[in-house]
């Protein structure tokens, strides 16, 4: 039986969702699975893709609350019947960890963080993962702007303010400090973090824990080429002993469960330092594929309650480099996801079908299922236009 | 005259002089579409009312009011006068 | 309804008004036709709220009865079942309308006044002075006669009134139980440093040997309150930690044993702060995780068992907050400059005033379908900043519509004020459906009774 994997994130932007990423990964591994793509706004470009997603669908904001978005994606069940579930954003992942029995009550099986997991990477506690045995930089949390003086005597300048969710910047006085708090306060809320800048090179290491402590795997990587947001357009996987034994120690530590990309600084000292973990995929985990270590895949295969057996360290030496495309697309593919949030690019299941296929769940309650999308009307919209 | 115009019946508006979408109400769909094709202002009112289970004068307000929308936000050219709807 | 001129036997289309939006960066129905994002609030404890409008007018307030004695038992429950000795006593200036604070008092709710005025109203509902805690920075010397006289719990939470406490008591010739308001680190910021004695400069502490070796007052109780819309359920561990260490320093240096710690108030309701990501419902820690953090410090704290502190707490908004509604409707729209969809609504900032900390939710009492739109709701004050939300989806609105908002309960009632309008009816909705008016709709006299005008100026 062909899964169905719903992925969200399809903002393949300069500044990319890693959604994208994380469908060819699974791609890769099963070119029969059907792929739902779950965007947050129109013009995410993955929605547009060719070869990407099977089924392409707007979610509310995360912001709008676990309601909404649990209706909308049983909804969009009712339609696409989901197997697996991959979130891959920071903003939206408390509420789909707050959700995850009644997803499962519904077949729809995820493999994430659980709640005390993802409050303690909240980048406002990530001092506390100290007291864990976690070599951290010093950091302080600011609910107000009042306190932006005491970052001169608490931590000392250079220092990097980080938003709750998003965006890092670095600030060298308290005149950047404020600058910086407003913009994160307004853009993802309050606290905003201020942590020490720590000299030194920047790794990146995206990893599978399996919540017991163990790791399943890990790719670590160098950025070569950024973009002006500090986000990597290129890079190189390494390996380096040290590294890969704090990778391991810090998810035994935490006990991940799920996917997360730990931003590791190598200090000018020698020493390593956890600079943040983001529970998520990176948007460059298709690197993992690309080095043998298909870590979007393990995590379906883990949802799906499977065995995964450890990988091996991922070899050194594997190079990517983003590009840009410019996508030519129907207008009318616009029109759908404007005016009916879906487009579908594979005929929607029949729903005797799918529900004779799929294994027992928990009988789900009525649902509103979204009207289909009158494929007539779109396809007879007009494309050409009077000069 | 609206011939810029591609409005579909999902209520997906594209103006082709400016490259600008919109979404419209079921009954906005309505009355654009009369207008695009040839309808005179003055007789919107009572299309809304045969096809919508609407009250005359609030038919006339509305009308009123969408289609000052319309031109304000220029899907109604009222610079050049040659593209007014005829009224 | 309306039927065709010419031909009734048409039918035809249900009506939404014509509306055109732009698209630009967010869209207004980007969820095609599916129903999340749709949502309307008929009825309140299953009475709708046209019968309510119908009734009693708008704008209207309506409180649960259902809603506050539930939450009132929730609250309760948790720390009960954690700890031995909990007693919780309302925060009146949260809400002080009678009929609020008698269903808190039936439940077994002592009182929490911070003025003579709410003392008084504590003593006019029939509590007695010996379950009214008495708090706040101002309490005039004949108030605290009152008080010592029948028995109240007083907060100290400055020095001079705690001379004036000794002298009262050194003229009634007894000794005076009193609690000791404290301030505190506990970690979050802004830090509350404005009331009472500090405890991590050793204030706290010099302060209780000063009162001891006075002889005329005796140490009761401990009192902090860390905090206002408190979400991190670990500040209050630390609060109740340092209050609890306070109390044992206390004992061996003056070998009296505190009988009471007081936590104060500052529970979240699930209302939603501006600077809030997602829904506050959403982030509110569940009470049982306050509950946990805040006995499981006191528990830990290394107590003899025949000498555990009562734990009270103060609170009002946890209790009151989403029992309170408003029922305000629609006196027109218009479309702003800019495009923007507003409407207009009969209640504002005037009778809403905690809309300038919370992104109040603003749900149509009646969704007629049609496309939602970023609506800015602007209150009927002739103000500038009279805004009750700066954007929410709504569907297509008339005049007349009705719109439920909420939670409204704390604050609210009691910061109202007769500024351009007067204050608007409220109604309490009983465990049994029935609807009682608690508090009429103010007329003229409410407001000008109380003036005086010199005779040269009369008409």
């Amino acid at each position: 039986m062909s899964l169905t994997i719903a992925v969200t994130g399809m903002n393949a932007t300069d500044n990319p969702g890693p959604g994208v990423a994380v469908i060819r990964a699974i791609r890769d591994a099963c070119p029969d699975c059907t792929i739902v793509g779950l965007a947050y706004e129109t013009l995410d470009p993955g929605n547009f893709m060719p070869g990407i997603a099977d089924h392409a669908y707007l979610l509310p904001y995360p912001s709008m609350g676990a309601d909404a978005l649990s209706d909308r994606l049983l909804a969009i069940h009712a339609l696409t019947p989901i197997d697996v579930l991959v979130p891959t954003l920071d903003a939206e992942l408390p509420v789909w960890v707050r959700l995850e029995g009644l997803l499962a009550a519904h077949g729809i099986r995820t493999f994430l963080p659980d709640a005390d997991g993802l409050a303690l990477r909240n980048k406002d506690r990530l001092h506390e993962l100290a007291d864990l045995g976690v070599s951290v930089p010093k950091s302080m949390v600011l609910t107000d702007p009042n306190s932006i003086s005491k970052v001169a005597d608490e931590l000392g300048y250079p220092v990097v303010v980080k938003g709750r969710f998003y965006d890092a910047y670095v600030a060298q006085n308290a005149h950047d400090v404020a600058h910086w708090f407003h913009k994160l306060a307004n853009s993802w809320g309050l606290p905003v973090i201020i942590q020490k800048f720590v000299p030194g090179t920047e790794f990146d290491v995206v990893c599978v824990g399996d919540g017991e402590g163990g790791l399943i795997g890990s790719v670590a990587m160098r950025k070569m080429q950024l973009t002006d947001k500090g986000k990597a357009w290129g890079g190189v996987t390494v390996r380096d002993r040290k590294l890969e034994a704090f990778v391991q120690d810090t998810v035994r530590a935490l006990s991940w469960r799920g996917p997360c990309e730990l931003e590791v600084m190598r200090g000018d000292d020698g020493g390593l330092y956890l600079i943040e973990i983001n529970p998520r995929f990176p948007a460059w985990v298709y690197l993992s594929a690309g080095a043998g270590r298909n870590l979007p895949w393990a995590a379906v295969e883990l949802a799906l309650g499977r065995e995964v057996a450890p990988m091996p360290p991922a070899p050194a030496g594997v190079m990517f480099l983003r590009h840009s495309v410019d996508q030519i697309l129907p207008l009318s593919d616009f029109e759908a996801l404007t005016v009916h949030g879906e487009i579908h690019r594979e005929p929607i299941p029949d729903p005797e079908v799918a529900d004779a296929a799929r294994p027992a769940a928990a009988p789900a309650p009525a649902l509103m299922a979204a009207p289909p999308a009158d494929f007539n009307a779109l396809a007879t919209f007009p494309t050409e236009f009077p000069a | 005259m609206l011939d810029h115009l591609a409005l579909s019946e999902s209520g997906f508006l594209f103006d082709s002089r400016t490259g600008l979408t919109y979404t419209l109400s079921k009954s906005g769909t309505f009355l654009l579409r009369a207008l695009i094709d040839g309808a005179d202002a003055e007789t919107l009112p009572e299309r809304l009312v045969a096809t919508f289970d609407v009250e005359p004068p609030v038919a006339r307000k509305d009308v009123e009011q969408f289609l000052f929308r319309l031109t304000d936000i220029g899907i109604l050219g009222h610079a050049d006068a040659d593209d007014e709807v005829a009224a | 309804m309306s039927r065709l001129p010419d031909d009734p036997s048409v039918k035809r289309l249900p009506y939404e008004p014509p509306t055109i939006i732009a698209h630009k960066t967010g869209l207004a129905n980007k969820f095609g036709g599916a129903p999340a994002g749709r949502r309307s609030l008929p009825r309140i404890e299953g009475v709708p709220v046209s019968e309510l409008v119908e009734r009693f007018g708008s704008p209207l307030f309506v409180f649960s009865e259902h809603t506050l004695r539930r939450t009132y038992r929730e609250v309760h429950r948790a720390f009960a079942l954690r700890y031995p000795k909990v007693q919780l006593a309302w925060s009146y200036k949260t809400n002080y309308l009678d009929a609020v604070c008698r269903v808190f008092h039936q439940e077994g709710a002592w009182a929490e006044v911070v003025s003579e005025v709410e003392y008084a109203m504590a003593r006019r509902l029939g509590i007695p002075g010996s379950h009214i805690l008495f708090n706040g920075p101002y309490k005039p010397e004949p108030a605290l006669r009152v008080a010592i006289e029948e028995g109240a719990h007083i907060h100290i939470d400055h020095h001079e009134e705690l001379y004036t406490i000794e002298k009262i008591a050194k003229e009634l010739g007894r000794k005076v139980p009193v609690t000791l308001r404290i301030n505190m680190d506990t970690g979050i910021q802004p830090r509350w440093d404005r009331f009472g004695f500090n405890y991590d400069n050793n204030e706290a502490l010099t302060a209780i040997r000063r009162l001891h070796t006075g002889g005329h007052l005796v140490l009761e109780g401990l009192h902090a309150h860390i905090g206002t819309f408190m979400l991190d359920p670990q500040a209050y561990a630390r609060g109740a930690a340092k209050l609890a260490d306070l109390a044992l320093a206390a004992k061996r240096d003056t070998g009296v044993a505190v009988k009471t710690i007081d936590l104060g108030g500052g529970l979240p309701s699930r209302a939603t702060l501006h600077a809030q990501y997602g829904p506050g419902a959403d982030t509110k820690p569940p009470v049982d995780d306050y509950a946990e953090a805040i006995t499981g410090a006191l528990l830990a704290a290394g107590f003899p068992q025949d000498e555990l502190p009562t734990l009270l707490l103060e609170s009002g908004r946890a209790l009151v907050d989403e029992a309170g509604f408003m029922i305000t409707r629609v006196a027109g729209h218009k479309r702003l400059a800019n495009g923007t969809r507003a409407i207009i609504v009969d209640a504002g900032v005037n009778v809403l005033f905690t809309s300038f900390w919370y992104r109040h939710d603003v749900l149509p009492a009646v969704d007629r379908g049609g496309m939602l739109e970023e609506t800015v709701v602007y209150g009927p004050l002739c103000m500038n900043i009279d805004v009750v939300r700066p954007s929410v989806l709504l569907p297509p609105l008339e005049a007349g519509d009705a719109l439920v908002i909420r939670p409204v309960g704390a604050y609210n009632v009691t910061q109202a004020m007769q500024f351009i309008r007067l204050r608007p009816a409220i109604v309490m909705i009983g465990e049994n459906k029935e609807i009682d008016l608690i508090r009429r709709e103010e007329v003229l006299d409410d407001l000008k009774g109380p003036e005086l005008l010199p005779d040269r100026l009369k008409p």
